[in-house]
Parts: structure tokens; C-alpha cells; sequence
């Protein structure tokens, strides 16, 4: 089922915690709404559910209105942050839960969760209460919960935030397999991680302070963030932002001037240059010899830290270099560069030739 | 059908049935009454006869009555409890406040100190110190007025520190209130010792580790940490001592009986409300004590409350 | 050594002092049951004496020759039973109604009701009196009993315990199809039993051992309850001596007793919620 938001606004006393939000989503999508803690990703979604009244707006599931339903008429399924499973019932029980409260019969039931328990392969903990069960397995009962109902629309609130790297990496891909390619349900998933949210999505949203920032699939944020928020929050390391000129239709950076081979006109004056670090080589034809200030070593791959002015600029080796802390380093860039207007910090234009 | 399926009214629905038992009844014998108690102390009225608007005469009956106890206070004692028993019950509840309050909060204070120490058996002292506060006073009175007989159980323990003087606890005005204030004491200290015990444990270790560490000692922890982070706790201790020492009526009533025993010794301002309701039937007069005793009650834990706040940030 | 000498000292001298006051404390109970066999001429001898001899169970017995001591015990009974089944409900639903559902103002509903504690109860008596009198109730045991089955402390616990429980397994319950009732059957019920458990002891404590209340309104005495029995018994001397209200006295208070002896862990642990609002 699609879920539209229309011009949804929230404020809890004083301080507003959602600034008019228009999202569209669309049957069977995996959509992700990424944002940094406090952005209000878990009000909307809370919104959706209808634990939360919008002060305005619509959400319309299916092309309905359903502000005025009770969560438990909307037909929507939540998974929640600490998995919210009845202490005081059994997985069965747990899991049975939203069916008894439709009234289904009692042998539809027992089918109907030894249906989503092996789907999940959590047969064997039925019997169990979920203070017996670790943190994976607590969360695959609290799934097993909202899927035996057959949900339009599957809610998550950073469903895997509570358990360890190596089982959140393996359930990142599981979760996607059986949700999106197996089960096509609609999927609104809360998280703040973007790798999360890279992998996973269809498409996803991104909220900071309340407010939506860019709607895209991974690649169109990672390769065309509207804005310095997208572009530093999207991808590891995080895009170095540089602060140059436009002069004459050229880039001035470094004390070098980067002219583009596009026929695209530059607005003259202050601007903000981004680039990725996976895009600074160390080499010549350098267009500056920079200070090594220190090195990160990430397992996959390296980040330099290197010195310039005031700032930083980081940079992504996948092999470590030969230079020692404090000597200067050439380094060329060897990738599209941003240029974000320096008021505004909207993008402006990308650029993918140049010539320094 | 439509009313009920909207999200909002499914809630408050609920709600208002969830609560309507507990609001209405509170509303009415809590609010209503009590804005009745204060009307009614504008009236004269025995239930029985209509109902006689007296304006504010109640209260200055209650002022007159205060001012001749004040008077009889200094010239003839003995006839306080006869000519301003209203006094005469202020008189003694203040006393016994006095003497209940401190001690009371004092001996919880320092049994709950003790209690805290590792050490085996602290449960069984729990349940020993608290016994007395889950027993009906009632009966506590009844008990204790045996032990405290000429001859009683008590007295044996005393004759060594009166010389072999037998006092006779509930017959002497001298010692009718005191007798009273040892049941309170014995009574209700044990109850607020747990509550100190349960304070203490919930103060932060690390805080007594780190004084260790800084070498102070355990006479020093207890003045310099101890005592000022559980204020909150003996304000809360001393507030409600208070509210209950105001208000006692059950062990004067059976320990002294509704008159007070000799010489009005164990009256009290809530023995002269029931008297002044229930046996002479003066539900005005008797309101109008009620609005005293309720602003005394009020004023007075306001007033330490405030003091104890005090205290705290300096 | 100097040291542990001191230790010692000190403990033993901290086990002096507790076990001296937790004789003060329980001395009044032994004395009393001890006393509860000996003939009256025997307990009140001087200097006290310890062995019953003859042992004698006429103070029991003469309980029971008057046929309201069995009443009363009866009427407590009932009066306290009513009062703790009816406070569970009252409690359990209105904690989680004023702890997880909207209603505009609930606050403000919720600490107009908590203000209440401060109101003594010597001010709304006659007002009360006066009520019960006009509808026809005074002297009705039932009709007493109404008036503490909504218990204010009781619905502050619940409240606050229904909060510490967080508000997802609530929410969870909306959204996998239980109205605002059914999560309440459901999920807040079963899950508010440690709690209740502690609300029932102490609504039972306060019943058992009410007063004021019963004194005022109840009449005649087979309509008495314990408290209200025994003061009337012992003023009255409905008994020749005082033997046998010693022994009323104890059977008066062993359900507490008792009560509290088995669960005073529960009782003990609902002081930490009480004082921590304090
Ligand atoms: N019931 C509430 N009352 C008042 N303020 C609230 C309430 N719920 C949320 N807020 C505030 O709204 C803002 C957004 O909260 P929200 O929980 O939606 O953030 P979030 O994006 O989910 O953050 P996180 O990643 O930390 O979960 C926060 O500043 C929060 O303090
Ligand atoms: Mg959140």
C-alpha cells in the first residue's frame, strides 16, 4: 500500500519537531527516513502509526485518510526500538497477540504463527518467555509479531540499534531479503546510520531538524546531495568542504585555479568546494603539497589527515603511505567536485571535467 | 457507531470510564466536603433543626474560647479543660507534637544508621522496628494501657531510676500525655527508620568510595555526606510526623477516653472536634474547628517545609 | 590490631543497641501473649511474672461466650475485603488511564486529585457524617466501606508504576489491534500484579486497623469492626477483666501480623516508591 504525508507539522510545546513534511511512498518500497538523533524521524514515523496527532497534515494510506483511525484500525505493523514484547506472555503468546485481538479462530492461530515462526526460525523459542531470549532473538519475535497479521505497512524504529555490529550487519541484508524481496510490503524503516540506510533502501528520505532535506535513492543522494548537510552526513569518511572563490569562470583553491571544461557559466565570488576524500590521490601533478597530520587506520583502507590553513582536509588511501607525520604530502584531485553556494550551502552545480 | 471509531474519542472514551469511579467519588467526599465543612461553619445547625446562618460567630466563639484558655492558662490550669477545651486540646497537641516530632524523627534517623551497617540479620530488625506501624492503634492502646498499670510491666523496668516511685502513667495529669507520647514513639518511629534505611540505600556509592579514599572519616562521612544528602528524606520524615502528631485521635481516645482522662491530660483538637459534633451535636462549631485545625496543619508543614528547603542550599 | 579490636567493639556495640530496641519494639507482642494465658490475678502480679501457671485459655474463651467478638471479626473481614478488591480495580484502572491514554487536562485532573492528600481527614468527617445521614447510610457497614475504595495513594503508585513500564508495550498493544480497553485487560492488568500486590497489602492494613471512620459512622455494635469492637469492649467492660481483651487485642492483630511477617519484603519495598515522591 502507498503512504503519502502531506504538509505534516508537529511541535511539542514550543519547540517543532516537524517543519511541513510532504513524503510519498510507494507500494512495496523499502523506504528509509535517515536523520541524525532528535531530527524527529521517530515522531513521524510514531505520526504514521497515529500514537502521535499531527498538529497538521494528512496521512493517507492507499489514497485514505486515516488521521482520525486508532492505530489499531490502520493495519500497520511496528517494530519498535527496545521491541516492546509483552513480559508477561510467552513468544507464542506474544506473537499470536495481534490476531487474538481480531478475533481470528483459535486453529488459524496456531497455523498462522508456525507459518512466520519458521519463516523466521524462531520454532524452537515459542515456549520461551522473552526475558530467556538474547537481543537477536527478541527481535526476530518482535518481527514474527508484526508480520503474522499481514500488515499494508510495515513500520521499523532502528530495529537493530540494540545489537552488536556482527549481527546487525547479517540482519541489515536478511531483513531487506525477506521484507522487500520476499514479502513486497511497504517498509518505512527509522534509522540514523546511514550505511544502514544505504544498503538497505529503496529510496530514502533524509530529515534534519524537523525538516526534509532530500528524497532519492542511495546513489542520487550520494551523488547529487542537494546541500552540505547531505553531502557531509552521506558517506564515510565524511566530503571535505573547502572554502574557495570563483573567479573568471575558475575555481581558486590551494592558490591554483581549476578550470572546468563544461560549458556551464560559475557564479563568481565565495563558494564551498566539496570533495569526497575516495577522490584525493596522493601524486603529481599535485595541485598542493599538504602537511600530514596524522593517520586513521580503518581495516579496509586508511584516512590521511592533512593540514591546510585552519582545517582539515581528509583524504582515503586503500594502501598505506611511506610519509611520516609532518612532512608534506602532493596531493591531486582525481574526482567530481561540489560546489555549494557558501549562504545558502545549496548545491550549485557538480562538476565532473576540469582541469587544474 | 461513527463517535466510536474516531481515533481521539475511542481514547477519551475510555479514559473518562476508566477514571469516572474514582474522580466522582473523590470529587464529592473529597471537594464537595470539604467546601461544605468551610460553609458550614458559617451556620449553626444539629442536623435535626433548620439550619441558622450565624455569620462569623462560630469563629469568634473559637477566639473567645482561645483567648480565656490563654487567660485560665496563667491564673487557674485546672480549669482549662472545663471552661476551653478547644484550648486545652491545642495546648496538649502542640506539647505532644513537640515531643514526638523530634524524637521520633531522631531514633529513626539513628536505629536506620545502624540498620545500614553490613551486617546479618538487618531483615529480621526491619521487621521488628516496623511491626508496631502495621498494627492497628487501636489495639496498640489497649496493650500498652496494661503495661503501663501502677503495677504494670513498664514500671518494673523504671523503679530503679525513680528510687522504687511507682508512677501511675494514666492517672496522673502529669504523665497521661507522656504515656501517649511513648505509644506514638514506639508506634511510628520503626515505620520511618525503614524509610531512612530505604533512603540510604539508594545514595550513591561511589560518592562514600571516593570520601574514603580522601580519607575521612566515618563520623565525618556521616555529618559532612550522609546527613545532607538525606534531606529530602528527613524533611519528607519530619513532614509527615508532623501532619500525623496534629491530628492524633486514636490513642487519646482509648488511653484517656473522649474527655481527655484526668484533668483533660490527653485531649486533643480532633477529640474536641468529635465531642463537639458527635456528642453535643454543634456540627458548625465543630466545622470551624476543623478549618482551624486544617489551617494549622497546612501552615505549620509549609512553614518547615520551607525551613528544611532552606537548609538544603546552603 | 588496634584497629580490628575497634571493629569489633563497634559492631558489637551497633548489635547492642538493635537488639535492644527490637526488644522494645516486640516486647509489648510477647508480653501480651504470654500474658493472654495467665488468669488476670497472675498478669497483673508485681514484679511481673513470666510462666503462665495455671495456664488458662478463659480469656479466649470468653471471647467467643459473647457472640459480637466473632461478628466483629467477620465485619473487619468484610469491610477489608471489600475495600482491597475494589481498589485493585479502581487503582490499576485509573493508573494506567491518567499514565498512557490522552484526555486534554489529565494532569490537571490527576493533580486536583493528588491534592487531596493534603486535605485531613478531620475536615471532610462531618461534611461526610452529615451526607451518609441524609441518604440513610450511617451505620451500614457497606456504605463505610465506599468511601475508601478509591484510594488516592494507590492510584499515584499505580500511575507511576504503569510510567516505569515505558509506554511502547502500550503502544505495541494499539497498533497490534487493542483498543484502549483490551490493552488495558491485556497488557496493563496482568503486568500491574507486583504492584497491586503492594496496593492490596497496604488498602488491607488500613482497613483492618481503620478508626476513625468505623467510630464515627457505624452505631450499633454488632455493626462494629475490631478496633471500634475492642474500644467499645474495653470502655463498656463488656468483659469483667482485662484479660480477654489482651487475647482480642492479639487475634484482633494477627492477620497483620501474620500478613506482614510473610511479605514484608513487599511492604518494605512500596516505602521506597512512597518516600521517593516525597
Ligand atoms: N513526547 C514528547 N514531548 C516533548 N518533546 C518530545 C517528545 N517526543 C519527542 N520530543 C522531542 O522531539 C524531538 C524529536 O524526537 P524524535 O524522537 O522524533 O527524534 P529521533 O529522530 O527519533 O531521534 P533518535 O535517533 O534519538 O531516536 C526531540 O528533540 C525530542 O526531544
Ligand atoms: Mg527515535
Amino acid at each position: 500500500m502507498s503512504v503519502e504525508l502531506k504538509n505534516i507539522t508537529k511541535a511539542f510545546g514550543s519547540t517543532e519537531v516537524l517543519k511541513d513534511v510532504n513524503i510519498r511512498i510507494e507500494k512495496g518500497e523499502f523506504f528509509v527516513l535517515l536523520g541524525p538523533s532528535g531530527s524527529g524521524k521517530s515522531t513521524l514515523l510514531r505520526i504514521i502509526a497515529g500514537l502521535e496527532e499531527p498538529d497538521r497534515g494528512e496521512i493517507l494510506i492507499n489514497g485514505q485518510r486515516v488521521n482520525e483511525l486508532d492505530p489499531s484500525k490502520r493495519n500497520i505493523a511496528m517494530v519498535f526500538q527496545n521491541y516492546a514484547l509483552y513480559p508477561h506472555m510467552n513468544v507464542f503468546n506474544n506473537i499470536s497477540f495481534p490476531l487474538k485481538m481480531r478475533g481470528v479462530k483459535k486453529e488459524e492461530i496456531i497455523s498462522k504463527v508456525r507459518e512466520v515462526a519458521n519463516l523466521l526460525n524462531i520454532t524452537h523459542l515459542l515456549d520461551k518467555y522473552p526475558y530467556q531470549l538474547s537481543g537477536g532473538e527478541q527481535q526476530r519475535v518482535a518481527l514474527a509479531r508484526a508480520l503474522v497479521r499481514d500488515p499494508e505497512v510495515f513500520l521499523l524504529d532502528e530495529p537493530l540499534s540494540n545489537l552488536d555490529a556482527k549481527l546487525r550487519v547479517k540482519l541489515r541484508f536478511e531483513l531487506r531479503k525477506l521484507l522487500h524481496d520476499q514479502l513486497g510490503i511497504t517498509t518505512i524503516y527509522v534509522t540514523h546510520d546511514q550505511i544502514e540506510a544505504m544498503t538497505m533502501a529503496d529510496r530514502i528520505a533524509v530529515i534534519n531538524k524537523g525538516a526534509l532535506m532530500q528524497i532519492g535513492t542511495p546513489t542520487e543522494l550520494y551523488e547529487k546531495p542537494k546541500n552540505t548537510f547531505i553531502a557531509t552526513f552521506i558517506g564515510t569518511p565524511s566530503m571535505n568542504l573547502i572554502m574557495a572563490r570563483v573567479e573568471d569562470n575558475a575555481i581558486k583553491v590551494f592558490g591554483r585555479r581549476i578550470i572546468v571544461r563544461d560549458k556551464t557559466r560559475l557564479p563568481e565570488g565565495d563558494i564551498i568546494l566539496g570533495i569526497r576524500p575516495q577522490d584525493i590521490k596522493v601524486g603529481e601533478p599535485s595541485i598542493a603539497r599538504l602537511k600530514l597530520a596524522g593517520e586513521e587506520k580503518l581495516g579496509s583502507g586508511y584516512i590521511l589527515h592533512l593540514n591546510f590553513e585552519n582545517s582539515e582536509l581528509l583524504l582515503y588511501l586503500e594502501r598505506e603511505t611511506a610519509a611520516v607525520k609532518g612532512e608534506f604530502i602532493p596531493v591531486l584531485f582525481d574526482g567530481p567536485l561540489y560546489l555549494f553556494d557558501s549562504s545558502t550551502e545549496e548545491l550549485v552545480t557538480k562538476i565532473d571535467n576540469y582541469e587544474v | 457507531m461513527a463517535i466510536l471509531a474516531s481515533k481521539k474519542n475511542i481514547e477519551r472514551l475510555t479514559f473518562i470510564l476508566l477514571i469516572i469511579y474514582p474522580f466522582t467519588l473523590n470529587a464529592f467526599f473529597g471537594y464537595f466536603s470539604a467546601v461544605f465543612s468551610f460553609w458550614l461553619s458559617f451556620y449553626s445547625w444539629d442536623i435535626l433543626s433548620p439550619m441558622k446562618f450565624v455569620g462569623l460567630s462560630n469563629y469568634y466563639a473559637l477566639f473567645q474560647e482561645l483567648w480565656r484558655g490563654l487567660n485560665l492558662l496563667f491564673s487557674d490550669p485546672n480549669l482549662l479543660q472545663f471552661r476551653a477545651p478547644f484550648f486545652n486540646g491545642l495546648k496538649n497537641i502542640l506539647v505532644y507534637t513537640a515531643i514526638v516530632v523530634p524524637t521520633q524523627t531522631f531514633l529513626a534517623l539513628m536505629l536506620a544508621l545502624m540498620g545500614n551497617q553490613k551486617i546479618r540479620g538487618s531483615q529480621f530488625f526491619k521487621v521488628a522496628y516496623f511491626l508496631p506501624a502495621t498494627t492497628c492503634s487501636v489495639i496498640i492502646s489497649l496493650i500498652f494501657m496494661w503495661l503501663f498499670e501502677k503495677d504494670g510491666f513498664i514500671n518494673f523496668f523504671i523503679i530503679p531510676f525513680t528510687g522504687g516511685y511507682r508512677i501511675n502513667w494514666l492517672n496522673d495529669p502529669t504523665y497521661l500525655l507522656t504515656a501517649i507520647s511513648l505509644v506514638a514513639i514506639w508506634g511510628t518511629s520503626g515505620n520511618f527508620s525503614v524509610t531512612f534505611l530505604s533512603g540510604l540505600q539508594t545514595l550513591p556509592k561511589e560518592v562514600y568510595e571516593a570520601a574514603k579514599i580522601d580519607g575521612a572519616s566515618s563520623l565525618n562521612r556521616l555529618i559532612h555526606i550522609t546527613i545532607p544528602l538525606l534531606k529530602p528524606i528527613i524533611a519528607y520524615v519530619v513532614i509527615m510526623g508532623l501532619i500525623g502528631a496534629l491530628q492524633m485521635f486514636d490513642l487519646s481516645y482509648v488511653m484517656a477516653g473522649s474527655s481527655g482522662g484526668v484533668g483533660g491530660a490527653g485531649y486533643t483538637i480532633t477529640l474536641d472536634i468529635y465531642n463537639t459534633a458527635f456528642l453535643q451535636l454543634r456540627y458548625g462549631y465543630a466545622a470551624a474547628k476543623s478549618v482551624i485545625l486544617f489551617l494549622l496543619i497546612f501552615s505549620l508543614s509549609y512553614y518547615v517545609q520551607n525551613k528544611l528547603r532552606y537548609y538544603r542550599h546552603e | 590490631m588496634n584497629r580490628k579490636l575497634f571493629n569489633i567493639l563497634k559492631i558489637s556495640g551497633i548489635y547492642l543497641v538493635l537488639i535492644f530496641f527490637a526488644l522494645v519494639y516486640l516486647m509489648p507482642f510477647i508480653r501480651s501473649l504470654f500474658g493472654s494465658f495467665m488468669t488476670w490475678e497472675q498478669a497483673s502480679y508485681f514484679p511481673p511474672q513470666w510462666i503462665p501457671n495455671p495456664m488458662t485459655f478463659t480469656n479466649y474463651l470468653k471471647l467467643v461466650e459473647i457472640s459480637l467478638f466473632p461478628t466483629w471479626i467477620i465485619n473487619t473481614a468484610i469491610y477489608s475485603g471489600i475495600i482491597v478488591l475494589v481498589n485493585i480495580l479502581t487503582a490499576s484502572m485509573s493508573g494506567y488511564a491518567f499514565a498512557s491514554l490522552n484526555f486534554p487536562k489529565k494532569d490537571l485532573i490527576f493533580n486536583t486529585l493528588l491534592a487531596l492528600l493534603m486535605i485531613p481527614p478531620f475536615v471532610t468527617l462531618i461534611p461526610n457524617f452529615i451526607i451518609y445521614v441524609k441518604l440513610g447510610i450511617i451505620d451500614n457497614l457497606f456504605g463505610l466501606a465506599i468511601l475508601s475504595t478509591a484510594n488516592i495513594s494507590s492510584i499515584f503508585l499505580m500511575r507511576q508504576y504503569y510510567f516505569s513500564l515505558g509506554k511502547e508495550l502500550f503502544e505495541a498493544a494499539r497498533i497490534d489491534g487493542a483498543n484502549p480497553l483490551k490493552a488495558f485487560f491485556y497488557i496493563a492488568l496482568p503486568l500491574g500484579r507486583p504492584a497491586l500486590g503492594a496496593i492490596s497489602i497496604y488498602n488491607f492494613l488500613a482497613a483492618w486497623n481503620a478508626f476513625l471512620g468505623p467510630l464515627v459512622f457505624l452505631r450499633s455494635p454488632e455493626n462494629y469492626t475490631l478496633p471500634v469492637g475492642l474500644s467499645f469492649a474495653f470502655s463498656r467492660s463488656i468483659w469483667s477483666d482485662y484479660g480477654p481483651i489482651i487475647a482480642g487485642s492479639l487475634i484482633a492483630s494477627a492477620p497483620t501480623i501474620l500478613l506482614f511477617v510473610v511479605l514484608n519484603k513487599y511492604l518494605i519495598r512500596g516505602i521506597v516508591i512512597r518516600a521517593s515522591k516525597g
